[in-house]
């Protein structure tokens, strides 16, 4: 289709609507209430345009384009209706710019200023309507509000939420809750992030700063692995009339492909820890029992000291590395080379990602490589299944995706879990499955889908078939309806569905907190995803949702014992120029082991804090005074920093230039916005000055030599090129493995736990919004088991495990599956850690039994 | 030749006795104080709400606006009603004096007629801190001097105004 727009020609596809047609020929358009994620809605009418042969004026934001069309934008007489239109805007706008805080990134403003209406011909009382302060972390000031409704529209059409909608008529209307009771919603942002004017507003950023006076980076988060890009609002005390840097704000990246200008809670308002004042300020060297004060050449030279000690005494293989799934790129690689190269031990491990690893090993033996697609995929699909993973919560931008690709791409969504999540109301089969058994059933649905691809000749060149075959002979529809809990009819409709649809997708998390998931999950995934990609002869169609904003780097980088930069042992010798000691097979749970045995006797620890963010939690927190040495970076003072005989501060992601690798192999870097705190020092610089102090060369002037070198061991790593799932491979035998802790007796609650919307790693605790939204755990019950329990939504509960107990507010879900409670990892205070146990080393699932009772 | 200087001696003689006993142009400062014309911008100042109340909500404009960037402000919000009836008020708000080139664009820029440009012109001081005039020291600038000083009247025009009330 071709038109003409303001005298120039443009092609477009059809079905695109005059305003995309304008944006593809460079021409702009004034809209207040457009927005490239929503539905037209066509209310501001600055977008209207003459259209030649129209009488009337038509909206270019709803009005679809036409071959031929000649549009004009930039008439006399549009411009004086815009005008007219402002003029009406302002009668009622309170103008109260001084103390508004999107003065400076006001629309209204921004076209006021353009159009000159400095003055108007209507006048009225301005709105005198008082601010709406009593929801968390939003406020709302309807005052300014132009009804534009985007964050209404976004709340519905985008986050599915609903949680704020129109009220009132007329000059009484407004945008509110139900009842004007306070909000009590996902707290994701968009809706602040969306409005054109001040009428929403964010708490923690509310008349602290303007807008004209930030400064600009574009950044990723720090959160979780969907690596979503976000611009970071600081201030530069170089540029405006700041007296201090400081990281302000973030902002959604509406440039950005993967999340189209959405973020999530976290995003939105964890990023406070950057200022928190629990951070680390200076190094720490103990002295006989205290901790002391120290600068970094001594407290350099204690660590190097006492990890060298330890090595002559006990041999390299008695010290450890353990690097956190939120470290950068770079940080992970100079660690495995400091613990490698430096210390001669091969003992590194990244437990955070135990979820990953589990996940990582079953696509390496099968897939070789990690596959997973990239989040177009989801749009892409007409069948998302997700077994046991709630994306919309652990993962709230991709579950955006998955969100708008079931209630608008016409994707069939089938979501299967012991949970009823915001998934389950969306689902065109919402299925309740007992907790555990989503290996099982994927299983199941591979056996089915094996019968399918043999009859369609898509086996050749499949390895492990013998073995996958006969260890899924027994698996029944029968058995497989036992064990899941879903009827035999639905069973077969699944596998039905699977094969009919054209592109399916497998959405999966494996997150290091979820109780009911172990290796047999990762290995069902990955076979259903291999046979589903024969069955359709595409890439394996699964997204893995990585759990950390650098779960997947870090491996990458060989965090983890067995990994090295590049898988290839030889190459990486080559580039290193040492011998590298082998892999030593140190799983987290066999570290943790290997501590309390003796046979540990220094670790260092980067970025975490085992006590409340590994499994076995209770156990991790006594096994670290056992240790000789122990060094911690941390940002923040934490259980094992407290512990330790030298501690290195560290810095926030906003401090310092690093990488993060996404679930799908996107790299997003950063670069640092504000000047680290104190006399933290950034993590690589940390890590070279400890290579220098064991003799292993570290010519990085800065990141893009170290770059440079990443590179050579995986090429095009940085610039998104190394990506390959190679075609062929194996299917795995299937073997459930069952939980390490099975309910019963006293403790007759399986425990299941995972990621929440608001707490997420250490960062989120020290973000007060987040914090403050999320102070203690939200227990999840089924209705079932309240009754007969004699508990009520909001009542403080005490969960209780063999290892340790924490107490939360409770909320009875009545779809749930009974005899599970769920309580969400990470909560300050409350580690779900402390409760579960650890995991054994084949890979079983760690479950994790408790008993539930009322706090009185 | 003799004539012609001593004619000149006189005339010369003759200014200065003139001089002598007309008025004196000097003053005894700081004794005595030069009255600067109206427009003069001086040393800055706060003007007092009319109850009482800081006029400044730390909109940033003057800080924006200023050519030397030598206004800092940080934005803080209140819960004093009376004294911050918008809620957001400058909790810092200093302008370093010594940079200061008195363009007044400040007073021109600001929405609240809260910073203004004084007569006083009288700076001197022995160190630099003292150059640097705070919150505090404005607000109390702005108490001292006389209402005669505070300038900056509203311009009205035929059509309503929208930045009016």
């Amino acid at each position: 289709m071709k038109l003409t727009i303001e005298s120039k020609k443009v092609e477009i596809e059809p079905g695109a609507t005059i305003l995309q047609a304008a944006e593809k020929a460079g021409v702009y358009v004034p809209t207040l209430c457009h927005d490239k994620r929503l539905k037209a809605y066509g209310s501001c009418r600055m977008c209207l345009v003459e259209v030649a042969g129209s009488r009337k004026l038509l909206t270019a934001c709803s009005t679809p384009a036409a071959d031929g069309m000649v549009v004009s934008v930039n008439t006399e007489r549009l411009n004086e209706i815009r005008r007219r239109l402002l003029e009406l805007l302002l009668v009622h706008h309170p103008l109260d710019c001084p103390v508004c805080d999107a003065s400076g990134a006001c629309r209204l403003q921004d076209m006021t200023f353009e159009y000159g209406v400095t003055s108007g011909d209507f006048s009225d009382k301005r709105k005198d309507i008082p601010v709406v302060t009593n929801s968390p972390m939003i406020e709302r000031n309807m005052g300014r509000c132009i009804f534009c409704g985007k964050c209404v529209r976004v709340c519905d059409e985008v986050k599915g939420v609903r949680a704020i909608g129109y009220s009132g008529r007329g000059f009484e209307g407004s945008v509110g809750t139900a009842f004007g009771v306070p909000m009590d919603c996902e707290f994701c942002g968009n809706c602040v992030a969306s409005c054109p004017v001040g009428a929403l507003t964010s708490k923690p950023f509310k008349n602290k700063a303007r807008p004209f006076f930030l400064s600009e980076e574009t950044s990723v988060c720090s959160y979780c692995g969907t690596g979503c890009r976000l611009k970071l609002d600081y201030s530069d005390p170089e540029q405006h009339s700041f007296l201090q840097g400081k990281l302000w704000r973030t902002r959604p990246d509406d440039q950005d492909e993967l999340t189209a200008g959405s973020f999530c809670g976290r995003g939105a308002f964890g990023y406070e820890y950057v200022h928190s004042a629990d951070r680390l300020r200076s190094p720490y060297v103990k002295r006989g029992r205290k901790q002391e004060q120290s600068d970094w050449p001594r407290a350099l030279d204690a660590a190097a000291d006492g990890l060298r000690e330890v090595a002559s005494r006990y041999g390299s293989a008695a010290v450890a590395g353990i690097i956190s799934s939120q470290a950068t790129n770079e940080e992970s690689y100079l660690l495995s080379k400091l613990m490698r190269v430096g210390l001669g031990s091969g003992m590194i491990c990244a437990p955070a990602g135990l979820g990953e690893l589990a996940w990582r090993e079953a696509a390496f033996e099968i897939l070789a490589g990690l596959p997973t697609a990239a989040a177009g995929e989801i749009t892409a699909a007409d069948l998302l299944l997700t077994v046991e993973s709630d994306l919309s919560e652990s993962h709230p931008v991709l579950g955006i995706r998955v969100l708008q690709a079931a209630r608008y791409g016409g994707a069939r969504l089938i979501y299967a879990s012991a949970r009823e999540t915001k998934l389950s109301h969306y689902a065109a089969s919402d299925l309740r499955i007992k907790p555990g058994s989503g290996a099982v059933l994927m299983a199941y649905l591979g056996r089915c889908l094996l019968e399918k691809v043999k009859r369609r000749g898509g086996l050749k060149g499949l390895l492990g078939l013998g073995e996958f075959t006969s260890s899924v002979r027994k698996l029944t529809a029968g058995k497989t309806a036992r064990a899941t809990g879903i009827s035999v009819g639905e069973l077969t409709d699944l596998a039905d569905q699977l094969d009919a649809a054209k592109k399916p997708l497998l959405l999966i998390s494996h997150l290091a907190h979820e109780t009911q998931k172990g290796s047999d999950y990762a290995r069902a995934a990955a076979n259903l995803a291999y046979l589903l990609a024969r069955l359709k002869g595409c890439d394996p169609p699964v997204v893995f949702a990585s759990e950390f904003s650098n779960s997947r780097g870090v491996l990458d980088m060989g965090g983890d014992r067995s990994l090295y930069p590049g898988g290839n042992l030889e190459e990486v010798e080559k580039i290193w120029d040492v011998k590298v000691p082998g892999a030593t097979g140190l799983a987290a749970a066999e570290l943790l082991e290997k501590i309390e045995a003796g046979q540990i006797k220094a670790l260092y620890i980067a970025g975490l804090d085992p006590a409340t963010q590994l499994l076995g939690g209770a156990r991790w927190g006594k096994a670290l005074r056992k240790l000789d040495f122990l060094v911690v970076q941390d940002i923040f003072a934490t259980e094992a920093s407290r512990a330790a005989a030298v501690v290195l501060p560290g810095v926030s992601w906003a401090e310092k230039e690093g990488s993060y690798t996404n679930f799908s192999g996107r790299v997003g870097t950063f670069k640092p916005v504000v000047k680290p705190l104190g006399l933290a020092r950034t993590e690589w610089q940390v890590m070279m000055g400890l290579m220098e102090r064991f003799g292993v060369a570290a010519n990085y002037p800065d990141l893009a030599a170290l770059r440079c070198e990443i590179e050579k061991l995986l090429p095009g790593y940085f610039s998104g090129k190394t990506r390959n799932n190679k075609p062929g491979g194996t299917l795995m035998p299937f073997v459930t493995k069952g939980l390490v802790e099975k309910p019963g007796g006293k403790y007759r609650f399986l425990m299941l736990s995972g990621n929440s919307l608001f707490q997420l790693g250490s960062y989120s605790g020290h973000s007060a919004a987040l914090s403050e939204r999320m102070p203690r755990p939200v227990v999840e019950m089924s209705g079932r088991d309240a009754v007969r329990l004699k508990l009520a939504n909001d009542d403080l509960v005490e969960v209780v495990s063999r290892r340790g107990k924490l107490r939360g507010k409770l909320k009875v879900v009545e779809g749930n599956i009974s005899g599970v409670v769920y309580v969400p990892a990470y909560v300050p205070g409350a580690a779900a850690a402390a409760l579960l146990p650890a995991p054994d080393s084949k890979g079983r699932a760690v479950g994790c039994a408790v008993a539930v009772r009322k706090v009185r | 030749m003799i004539v012609r200087h001593i004619t000149a001696l006189l005339k010369g003689l003759s200014i200065t006795l003139k001089e002598f006993f007309s008025r004196k142009s000097t003053q005894q400062y700081p004794e005595e104080k030069r009255q600067p014309y109206a427009a003069y911008r001086g040393i800055h100042y706060f003007r007092p709400g009319e109850n009482g109340e800081e006029r400044c909500v730390a909109c940033g404009l003057c800080a924006a606006v200023c050519p030397n960037h030598c206004i800092f402000i940080e934005a803080a919000e209140s819960e004093d009603e009376l004294k911050h009836p918008e809620r957001q008020y400058a909790e810092i708000y200093s302008i370093m004096l010594e940079r200061c080139l008195f363009c007044g664009y400040c007073e021109e820029a600001c929405p609240k007629q809260a910073i203004a440009l004084s007569r006083r012109y009288d700076m001197a001081v022995n160190t630099r801190n003292q150059m640097i005039y705070t919150k505090d020291k404005l607000l109390a600038e702005g108490l001292e001097l006389d209402e005669e000083s505070v300038g900056g009247e509203i311009k009205k025009t035929g059509r309503r105004s929208l930045w009016g009330a």
